[in-house]
C-alpha cells in the first residue's frame, strides 16, 4: 500500500503548487477542482476512447486546462478578494455539473477504463513541476508576482501589466491541476464528477495555507502532511477528523504564515559586489 | 515642448469635486510645487496623471502625447514614475530587491526574464546597477535588509530609489517630505538636488513650503481643486489668496 501513498501525495503535491503559484499573485482560487476534472476527464476520453498514449493524453488535458484557465481567469480576475472567491466556488460547481449531464463521460454515474498512473510516473511529474517554479523562484518573475501580491497598483505603477501576469499565473495553476487530474484518474481507474467538488478545492487550498505561500516547499510538505498525517492518527477512529480539524486550527494559530514560511531573496549583493543568487539558500526570515 | 500637460481637468467623486477645470504645464527641466491646504485636491492630481484615477473630463498630455484615460501600468511604461504620500514598498523584499522592481526590461516582459537565469553577466549588470542608484541615495549598506525594517527617511528614499530604477521622465513626489523633521527634510531637498538631472521634470506635491521654495521653479496653488494662483515661488507663496487658504482667514 505504500505506492498507493505515494502516488496520492504526488498528486496532493501537484495540487497543492497548483493554487500556489495563484496565489503568489495573490489572488485565491478555490476553483482548481474544475481544473482538475477538466485534466481528468480530457486525459482519460483520450485514453479509452481514443488510444491516445498516457503521457499524450496528460498533455493534452494540460493544454486544454491551461487555455480553459486563461479564458475563465480573463473575466474572473478582474475581481478581487471574497468576490473572486466566490467566482471560483462558481466555477467548480459549474463544471462539476457540466460533467454530470454530459452522457458521453459517464454523467453521474461516473468514467471509466484509465489504468497506467505508476510511482515513478507520478515522482516524474512531481520532480518536472518542481523544477519549473524552483527555477521561476531564482528569477525577476518571482519579484514581479510577489509584487503585485504585496501591492498591486504599485507594481502596476512600475509598468507592469498586472492583468496579464494574473491571467497567466491563473493558466499556469490550471494547467498544473490538470497533471494532477490526470494522474489521478488513471489512478484510480473510476472517476466521479463529485470527487472534483469544491471540498477538493478546498483541500488544496489548506495544503497550502497550512504549509505556507511564501516558497515552493511550504505547499508541497502542506500536502505531504495533509496526505499523511489521517493515517497516522487511524488509531483514533471516529475521533479522526476531529482531531485533524483541531490541529488545523492549533497549527494556524501558532504559525499563521504557514509552517514553511521563509522567503528566498532574489538578488545579492555584498559590499557594492554581486554574488551568486545560489548563495543566498533560504533564508530563514521568519514570519515577514 | 512641455513634458506635461493639464487642460481643463475635472475629477469628481459622486456629488463631490475633487478637481475643477484644472491647467497648468511643466517645462523641461523645470521642478514644479503643487501646493495647497489639505484635501485641495493635490494628491488627486497625481493620481490622474499616474492612471490612478480616471479624469470625468478635460485631457492630459505628456510629450504631446494625449494619455488622459491611460492605465497605470500605461503611465508607468511611457515614463511617468511616482512615490506615494503613505509610503508604498514592497516591505517583505530586501531594499535591493525594491529597487530591482523598478527595472523596466523585466516588467514589460515578465515572462521572459526567467531566461535570464542562463544569462548571469546580464544579472550581474543589472544588480550592480540598482546598487548604484542605492549609493547615489546613501542607502548602500541598507541593499540586503528587508525594507519594512529601514528607517521612515529611509523609507521614503528607497521609494524614490525605486522611482529612479524606472527611468521616468516624469517624476512625481507626493508629500516627500511628510513627517520628517527639518533635519530629515534638509537631507532630502539635498538628495532631490543631486537626482534631478535624471528626470526631465519633476512634480512636488508638499506641505511643507520650505520644500517648495528650495526646490521649485515654479509652483501651482490649489484650494478645493481649484487652481488659485499659479507663478514664480517667492511670488506664489506671498500671494493673499494662498496666504489665506494655508493660514484660514487668520483664525489660527
Amino acid at each position: 500500500m505504500t505506492s498507493a501513498y505515494i502516488v496520492l501525495t504526488c498528486i496532493n503535491i501537484l495540487l497543492a503548487w497548483s493554487v500556489y503559484i495563484i496565489m503568489l499573485t495573490g489572488q485565491v482560487s478555490i476553483g482548481n477542482s474544475a481544473f482538475m476534472a477538466i485534466g481528468a476527464y480530457v486525459s482519460g476520453v483520450l485514453t479509452v476512447k481514443f488510444d491516445f498514449p498516457l503521457v499524450a493524453a496528460l498533455m493534452m488535458g494540460v493544454i486544454v486546462s491551461t487555455m480553459a484557465g486563461a479564458l475563465i481567469g480573463f473575466p474572473a480576475l478582474r475581481l478581487k478578494g471574497v468576490y473572486l472567491i466566490m467566482v471560483t466556488i462558481g466555477i467548480a460547481a459549474s463544471v462539476e455539473t457540466l460533467i454530470q449531464n454530459i452522457p458521453y463521460v459517464g454523467g453521474v454515474g461516473g468514467f471509466g477504463g484509465m489504468f497506467g498512473t505508476t510511482v515513478t510516473l507520478s515522482v516524474i511529474c512531481v520532480i518536472i513541476v518542481c523544477l519549473i517554479l524552483l527555477w521561476i523562484s531564482r528569477t525577476p518573475l518571482q519579484r514581479i508576482l510577489e509584487a503585485i501580491r504585496e501591492d498591486e497598483r504599485v507594481a502596476a505603477s512600475m509598468g507592469i501589466n498586472v492583468t496579464y501576469v494574473k491571467v497567466c499565473a491563473f493558466a499556469i495553476g490550471a494547467g498544473i491541476a490538470a497533471l494532477a487530474g490526470g494522474l489521478y484518474a488513471h489512478y484510480m481507474t473510476y472517476i466521479y464528477p463529485e470527487n472534483f467538488g469544491i471540498w477538493a478545492s478546498i483541500q488544496m487550498l489548506l495544503y497550502v495555507i497550512l504549509g505556507g505561500t511564501n516558497n515552493l516547499w511550504g505547499p508541497a510538505f502542506g500536502a505531504v502532511l495533509m496526505t499523511l498525517l489521517p493515517e497516522y492518527i487511524r488509531f483514533l477512529d471516529e475521533w479522526r477528523v476531529t482531531v485533524f480539524g483541531v490541529l488545523i486550527v492549533v497549527l494556524l494559530l501558532f504559525r499563521p504564515e504557514g509552517l514553511l514560511s521563509f522567503r528566498t531573496v532574489t538578488a545579492r549583493i555584498r559590499n557594492g559586489r554581486v554574488s551568486k543568487p545560489a548563495e543566498g539558500k533560504g533564508d530563514q526570515d521568519g514570519r515577514a | 515642448m512641455a513634458v506635461l500637460e493639464l487642460r481643463e481637468l475635472n475629477k469628481s467623486f459622486g456629488g463631490i469635486t475633487a478637481v475643477e477645470n484644472l491647467s497648468f504645464q511643466v517645462d523641461e527641466n523645470q521642478i514644479l510645487g503643487l501646493i495647497g491646504p489639505n484635501g485641495a485636491g493635490k494628491t488627486t492630481v497625481i493620481n490622474l496623471i499616474t492612471g490612478f484615477y480616471q479624469p470625468t473630463s478635460g485631457s492630459i498630455f505628456f510629450e504631446g502625447q494625449d494619455i488622459t484615460f491611460s492605465s497605470i501600468y500605461q503611465a508607468g511604461r511611457i515614463g511617468i514614475a511616482r512615490t506615494f504620500q503613505n509610503i508604498r514598498l514592497f516591505k517583505r523584499m530586501t531594499v535591493l530587491e525594491n529597487v530591482l522592481m523598478g527595472d523596466k526590461e523585466y516588467n514589460l516582459r515578465p515572462f521572459f526574464s526567467v531566461f535570464d537565469f542562463l544569462k548571469g553577466g546580464k544579472t550581474k549588470r543589472k544588480i550592480e546597477r540598482a546598487y548604484a542608484i542605492l549609493e547615489e541615495l546613501g542607502l548602500q549598506d541598507h541593499a540586503m535588509k528587508r525594507a519594512g525594517e529601514l528607517s521612515y527617511g529611509d523609507q521614503r528614499r528607497l521609494e524614490i530609489a525605486r522611482s529612479i530604477a524606472t527611468d521616468p521622465k516624469l517624476l512625481l513626489l507626493d508629500e516627500p517630505a511628510a513627517g520628517m523633521n527639518e533635519e530629515e527634510t534638509q537631507l532630502l531637498i539635498e538628495d532631490i538636488g543631486r537626482i534631478k538631472n535624471r528626470f526631465k521634470a519633476i512634480i512636488v506635491v508638499e506641505h511643507d513650503l520650505s520644500v517648495i521654495r528650495q526646490l521649485s521653479h515654479k509652483v501651482v496653488a490649489i484650494d478645493y481643486g481649484k487652481k488659485i494662483t499659479e507663478g514664480a515661488p517667492e511670488e506664489v507663496l506671498s500671494h493673499p489668496s494662498v496666504v489665506e487658504a494655508y493660514l484660514g482667514g487668520s483664525n489660527e
